[in-house]
């Protein structure tokens, strides 16, 4: 893709039709190996696959305690009655299911870069859907813009591959960005606790803070992935841009003059780098994590080896 | 520094600077490129700015960069020029001393004096304003050239072709005149004063700048005078310190009118250098050195200051201004060359040779002047005359007085009619002399008269009414004719006055008109005495003699004269040959043969222009041999002798502008550097504008 097409408002490009498109079948062989990795035991509604610190009904047993009245009766270790006379009831780690949101970013400036955020995007939360469905995590995509756009909750399972894929597939990049509606939209949605992974490039111009602060708290381990074309990260590379340029906001409309220099190539990657670590911090005060993805990352790796290292998937 | 298109450069910058400045400031036309936010390049431009010293200058560095650019293109469209001190007018005149000093060979390099002054008033023209390129004809400059010695000449008028200027100065040719710069300067400025015909006696536009190329030793400078906004400037040529010369000062050659074969050759040798030098002295007679003798010459002592006081202070009292620059130039000018007297010593050769010699002095002298190591003299032979007397009975008394002359081989007595057959058949000039006296004639034949109590048969000559008694009153002492003759004492008997045309010489005048007068008509010359000796006092007088021994040696030789002239050069030789000569010319001392016509039948001239000897050459039907007679131009001149070369000179009391060699007329163009800078500069700004080193 070349540098105008970049350039273009709405673009034209080529985005993934089929499921196929966006994670083929020797990288799903290998997602099933993988699971969403939670810092805590986390109580669910339906009983998955996930081991909770509620104690419950499961084959694990985990403890006993002195029966009280009201218990019930089919708990009760009968054989340490026999021996000690005593009724003690046996308590088993409940295996919960995991509330996995996946909140992908599809205003449009999304649709920036080579390859295009929103693809990656895309690519990445069916990768991350897929490993929630086949480990019965229950699985929630939201997409937003101005506001949260559209939402796909509860998926449970295989079987619902075919529903997460397709509704992927729908997403489109327009319009602007309000994060802090949006987040407030979602916090105030979810359900459970769980496994929160935020899809954005994080450039708004009103702030992440606001929004951030909606997803603190609520039981959900957060993962801000600020996803960012290589376009963005170095603006002075192949497809450098140079000269007198008039910089126009894909989403607002407005404009930035710059005559494009050594000098202020390297001003914005201070301020990109002062950026991004801006918002590492921000998150990490909020016991969240951050990181960067570029879009040119194969899926691959990122999958299997990025995203096992910084703790998301095991 | 000058600028030969000032006024284009300037429009072509007002046309082109503000747009480009617009082009930065104004008119920037910028690519439209989308990007997902604006958030972070708003703020990093923002951080630029906010360094706002640094990142301007550095915003700044190809828009200067351009500026220098076009700036040094358009220096380079206004020509700019490098020419020293002088300040070049529209018109120049260059005056070329070309006088005897200025043969001197103290210049550096091969040459002389005059060309190096023709070396660097080359230059100076090739210097010259061309307009430039794109230039109107007003912005040309117009040079002339004037060469001078003791006369002035217009070489080239006021053009601004280099070509032609270049070659009107190479035809300057060296002179061995003196050095007189009035006839110049008045010369230059008939040329240059630009008169309005609407308003007779106003100049209109500038005057035109006098380059005075010579070595400062001009005799007549104290005489001019400087006007106002007439800038003069004075190129020294030569040096000032470190040049000798000794030259021949006088050459003198006497021979006694009673031993005609005994000849004395008297020499004078001037020093105008600081030290005494001994100098051989060779005399030699046509190409044979006769002899040598060594001269020791004292050194040039300063003149003694006392006497210049004294000789100021006499003017003074007889109601006379002292001389302009005896003061202005000993007193006020530091760099006035000290007044020198050149030291001098004589020696006297004798020589015994009956025949007509042509004498050479040379000096052995290796100094910087060569031109007055040489003098020449041309010393007739003592021609024996043969006189014819036409006279009645009574003029024994003339041949009587006569008797005791010389020079004198014979005196043939003719009658009236012989005369008249000779005047028929045109062989009057077999005698060298012929004397009328009293005897009436209808016509005179070529040759030479001395006539007596008769009207010369001659346009313009006629007998007064009546008679009178004539006195003398007063004679031309310095005529031949009249050496030691005294004509107070004269008395005659009354006789028809003579009334002469105007342009003939009177060399006695009398109380009742003229006495004795010279004329000259094509080819006749004639000594007319108004009165008859017999019928005067004369014949008891001593003074008839003297008279008829001045006549015989003045019209007897008077063909031969010239020699006895001391000829300098610039002077007019003029030569009496016979009426029938023909095929004539002069062989100049360099060796050039010019042909020659004659004035009238018997005069023939021919300006000089360098020392040495002059040789007339003619043919004549009596003789199939080629008849020749020398003359000698000789340069004694002590005021060119005195070489130094002046470091300033003053027009009166007015200091003259004076450049030295080095400087001033070298004309350096300038636009070449400026657009060589401007590529160079171009260069780097490629190179910055691809590394985007600016904002």
């Amino acid at each position: 893709m070349t540098q105008a097409s970049t350039a273009m408002p709405q673009s034209r490009r080529k985005r993934p039709q089929r499921i196929d498109d966006l994670i083929d079948s020797r990288l799903m062989s290998r997602l099933d190996q993988l699971d969403v990795v939670s810092r805590k035991i986390f109580a669910g509604k339906l009983q998955g696959e996930r081991r909770s610190k509620k104690r419950g009904q499961s084959v694990e047993f985990a403890d006993y305690r002195n029966y009280v009245p009201g218990d019930d009766l089919r708990y009760i270790d009968w054989n340490v009655y026999a021996r000690l006379d005593q009724l003690f009831l046996k308590m088993f780690l409940e295996e919960e299911d995991l509330s996995f949101f996946i909140v992908i970013d599809s205003s449009m400036s999304m649709d920036y870069g080579e390859p295009d955020k929103l693809t990656f995007c895309q690519k990445l939360a069916m990768a991350l859907g897929y490993i929630g469905l086949v480990n019965y995590n229950r699985v929630t995509l939201v997409s937003f813009g101005e506001g949260v756009k559209h939402r796909l909750t509860n998926l449970r399972g295989r079987r619902k591959t075919q529903q997460m894929g397709q509704w992927i597939l729908d997403l489109q990049s327009d319009g602007t960005t309000n994060f802090e509606a949006a987040m407030k939209t979602v916090a105030l949605s979810r359900q459970g606790r769980g496994v929160m992974v935020i899809l954005s490039d994080f450039l708004y111009k009103t702030g992440y803070e606001k929004g951030l602060r909606y997803l603190v708290g609520g039981g959900f381990d957060t993962f801000v992935m600020q996803t960012l074309s290589p376009q963005e990260i170095d603006p002075g590379g192949s497809n450098a841009l140079s000269g007198d340029l008039k910089l126009r906001d894909m989403e607002d409309g407005n404009t930035a003059e710059v005559s494009v220099s050594a000098a202020l190539l390297k001003r914005y990657k201070e301020n990109l780098n002062a950026y991004c670590g801006q918002l590492r911090d921000h998150c990490i005060r909020r016991s969240m994590v951050h990181m960067v993805l570029r879009t040119d990352m194969s899926m691959d790796t990122l999958v299997m080896d990025y995203l096992r290292k910084r703790g998301l998937l095991k | 520094m000058m600028w030969a298109t000032p006024w284009l450069a300037a429009v072509v910058a007002a046309c082109l600077i503000p747009p480009l400045i617009l082009l930065y400031f104004l008119k920037l036309r910028r690519r439209e490129h989308y990007i997902p936010s604006t958030l972070l390049w708003r703020q990093s431009v923002q951080d630029l700015q906010a360094n706002a010293l640094f990142q301007r200058l550095r915003m700044s560095w190809l828009l200067l960069l351009q500026l220098l650019v076009l700036i040094l293109i358009l220096l380079a469209i206004a020509q700019p020029e490098y020419v020293g001190d002088i300040q070049r007018g529209a018109k120049t005149v260059i005056l070329i001393d070309r006088s005897a000093s200025m043969s001197a060979t103290d210049v550096d390099g091969e040459g002389n004096r005059l060309d190096e002054a023709k070396r660097q008033a080359v230059e100076y023209v090739n210097g010259m304003k061309t307009g430039g390129i794109l230039g109107s004809a007003a912005d040309t400059e117009e040079i002339m050239v004037i060469g001078f010695s003791d006369e002035a000449q217009v070489y080239s008028g006021f053009t601004s072709s280099k070509a032609q200027l270049t070659e009107a100065i190479n035809r300057i040719t060296p002179s061995h005149g003196g050095t007189a710069i009035g006839e110049a300067i008045e010369l230059a400025r008939a040329y240059t004063i630009n008169t309005n015909p609407e308003g007779p006696g106003r100049d209109v536009g500038p005057p035109a700048t006098l380059l005075v190329f010579s070595d400062g030793r001009i005799h007549d400078l104290a005489d001019q005078v400087a006007r106002k906004n007439e800038p003069v400037v004075y190129r020294p040529i030569g040096k000032s310190e470190g040049t000798w010369n000794v030259g021949i000062a006088a050459l003198g050659a006497r021979r006694s009118l009673e031993d005609a074969e005994n000849l004395e050759i008297y020499v004078r040798v001037a020093n105008y250098s600081q030290q005494a030098r001994t100098i051989d002295v060779d005399l030699s007679v046509g190409d044979l050195l006769v002899k040598t003798r060594t001269l020791e010459v004292e050194a040039a002592s300063e003149a003694d200051p006392r006497v210049v006081a004294e000789s100021n202070a006499t003017m003074v009292e007889n109601g006379a201004s002292p001389p302009p620059d005896s003061e202005a130039a000993s007193a006020t000018d530091p760099e006035a060359p000290p007044q020198l007297k050149p030291g001098s010593n004589s020696v006297t050769f004798s020589l015994s040779d009956p025949r007509g010699l042509t004498v050479g002095i040379r000096l052995h002298a290796d100094d910087d002047l060569a031109v007055d190591n040489v003098a020449y003299t041309v010393i007739p032979p003592a021609k024996q005359l043969t006189v014819g007397l036409v006279a009645p009975a009574d003029g024994w008394i003339i041949e009587s007085a006569m008797s005791g002359i010389p020079f004198l081989q014979r005196i043939e007595n003719l009658s009236p009619e012989h005369f008249a057959n000779l005047v028929s058949t045109g062989e009057t000039e077999k005698y060298d002399l012929i004397i009328l006296d009293g005897v009436d004639v209808e016509k005179l034949g070529p040759g030479r008269y001395l006539t007596f109590g008769i009207v010369p048969p001659l346009p313009g000559f006629s007998k007064g009414e009546s008679k009178t008694n004539n006195t003398a009153l007063s004679w031309k002492e310095d005529h031949p004719i009249n050496l030691n003759m005294n004509y107070h004492s004269l008395f005659m008997s009354p006789t028809w006055p003579l009334e002469a045309p105007r342009e003939v010489s009177v060399l006695v005048e009398g109380s009742d008109g003229p006495i004795v007068v010279e004329a000259f008509q094509r080819g006749v010359s004639v000594i007319a005495v108004q009165f008859r000796p017999v019928a005067s006092n004369w014949p008891f007088d001593v003074n008839l003699v003297k008279f008829m021994q001045n006549a015989l040696d003045y019209l007897g030789r008077l063909g031969d004269a010239l020699t006895d002239e001391a000829l300098h050069p610039g002077q007019a030789i003029v030569a009496r040959l016979p009426s029938t000569a023909g095929d004539i010319s002069i062989l100049r001392p360099d060796g050039v043969s010019v042909p020659l016509t004659p004035i009238d039948p018997s005069m023939t001239s021919y300006t000089s222009d360098v020392a040495g000897l002059y040789v007339f050459k003619y043919h004549t039907p009596s003789t199939t041999d080629e008849q020749t007679r020398a003359v000698a131009v000789n340069f004694f001149d002590e005021a060119e002798g005195d070489i130094a070369t002046a470091k300033s000179v003053r027009f009166g009391r007015d200091a003259v502008d004076t450049v030295d060699a080095e400087s001033g007329v070298r004309k350096r163009n300038l636009w070449p550097w400026a657009l060589l800078a401007a590529l160079a500069f171009l260069c780097v700004e490629w190179v910055v504008y691809n590394r985007k080193a600016y904002v």
